[in-house]
């Protein structure tokens, strides 16, 4: 799968912050830079760039991030600004908020899943429910609409 | 107005030349200024704050990083200017800022290119370089919420202001002086094994930016070394301050 191939090439590139395999954070981390985890976090972690999950990370936290590569364990909600990446030994249990995602065979996701697309056409669906009378096949139309 | 600060060191007879040509090109360069000469008499603070009472504005270490980092410590945040003209060994700090040994750090006094760099503080002492930590129970607490600690027991901290971000990594990138903020590193210990041969001590090694950080111990009170040099004991709270420190550097500085 290549576009997992170039994702662990391009996420460590300038990694500000490196929590290593035998490292383990507890707490609120909140970074500015892209962020790189081989270790275990637990609490809630945030930044304003990338991150990037090894295979070894283990993280019991809510994430945050622009982009997010995951090849190893997130117990939390996840909430990617940009491209969610989850590799065939990626596992989330919780929920995924992205705007673009890809998942790779034999990834397991273990949550709700929702996405910007989707947002857009709920608020749609629910604006126009709100002025009333419209029919089934006209709400149908205004989601479709939307997803367009 | 200069003042020049001898180390003790430079009174062996191998130094004489190298001073006297130093002297020389001082004169030439019309960068005169009074000399001071460390003896086990004469106290570097006594001379260093008698300079800056008399209203010098460069104060200049002639010596190695020892000479270094004790006049560093001694004009932070000050209106002083440090300058450095290396002799002996080791001189570091001197290649990271770019100015070369003897006598021709004269011309890089001569053309002043000042920086202000960011110092690290542990309690009320200043460092330039950085502080080392050995022992992986050490647990480092950030003043942002989190805390971090380590199960590999082998390990060492650093916390990095300038140059090499961990003695166990002296090839890798240099922590940037003048960023605000210090980097605390952790290296794992030595690899055994298998380990040693398919794992790179880079990829075992952490790198967090902090500004503030409390170094603590549940077991023990842990040595922090800092600058190679003095010895703190933990529990100990390192923070950086910005822009502290002015320095005369040259063009090939590391930053």
């Amino acid at each position: 799968m290549a576009i997992f191939e170039k994702s662990q090439d391009r996420l460590p590139g300038n990694v500000e912050t490196i929590i290593g395999p035998t490292v383990k954070v507890e707490g609120n981390f909140v970074g500015e830079g892209d962020v790189a985890v081989e270790g275990s976090v637990n609490g809630s972690l945030k930044t304003a760039k990338n991150l990037r999950v090894g295979s070894s990370a283990k993280i019991k936290a809510d994430v945050d991030a622009d982009n997010i590569f995951i090849a190893g364990e997130i117990r939390g909600n996840v909430r990617a600004r940009g491209r969610l990446e989850l590799a065939a030994s990626g596992r989330i249990y919780g929920n995924v908020d992205a705007t673009v995602l890809a998942v790779e065979a034999g990834a397991v996701l273990h949550g709700k899943c929702q996405m910007a697309a989707g947002r857009e056409a709920d608020a749609s669906v629910s604006a126009n429910n709100s002025t009333a009378g419209h029919s089934v096949d006209e709400l149908e139309r205004v989601a479709i609409k939307s997803k367009r | 107005m200069y003042c020049y600060v001898y180390d003790s060191f430079l009174q062996q007879p191998r130094y004489a030349s190298h001073l006297s040509r130093i002297e020389v090109r001082l004169a030439e360069l019309g960068l005169q200024g009074k000399t001071e000469r460390l003896t086990i008499l004469k106290n570097i603070k006594e001379i260093v704050e008698s300079a800056l009472k008399r209203g010098v504005d460069t104060v200049v270490a002639v010596g190695n990083d020892q000479t270094v980092s004790k006049i560093v410590n001694l004009i932070a945040g000050s209106k002083a200017t440090l300058g450095l003209i290396p002799l002996g060994e080791p001189n570091s700090i001197a290649a990271l800022l770019g100015v070369p040994s003897g006598e021709a750090a004269c011309d890089t006094l001569s053309k002043r290119i000042v920086k202000r760099l960011d110092l690290g503080r542990v309690n009320s002492q200043y460092f330039l370089r950085s502080i080392e930590v050995s022992g992986g129970s050490a647990v480092l607490e950030s003043d942002q919420g989190y805390q971090i600690s380590t199960s590999d027991p082998g390990s060492r901290i650093s916390i990095a202001n300038f140059g090499p971000r961990s003695v166990l990594e002296p090839q890798t990138s240099l922590a940037d002086p003048a960023d605000g903020r210090l980097e605390a590193v952790i290296a794992s210990g030595a690899a055994s094994g298998f380990s040693r041969l398919f794992r790179s001590h880079q990829s075992r090694s952490s790198v967090f930016p902090v500004k503030r950080v409390r170094v603590t111990c549940s077991t023990d009170s842990l040595p922090l070394v800092i600058d190679g040099e003095t010895v703190v004991k933990t529990p100990a709270t390192i923070e950086v301050a910005p822009g502290r420190l002015k320095v005369i550097v040259g063009r090939d500085r590391k930053f």
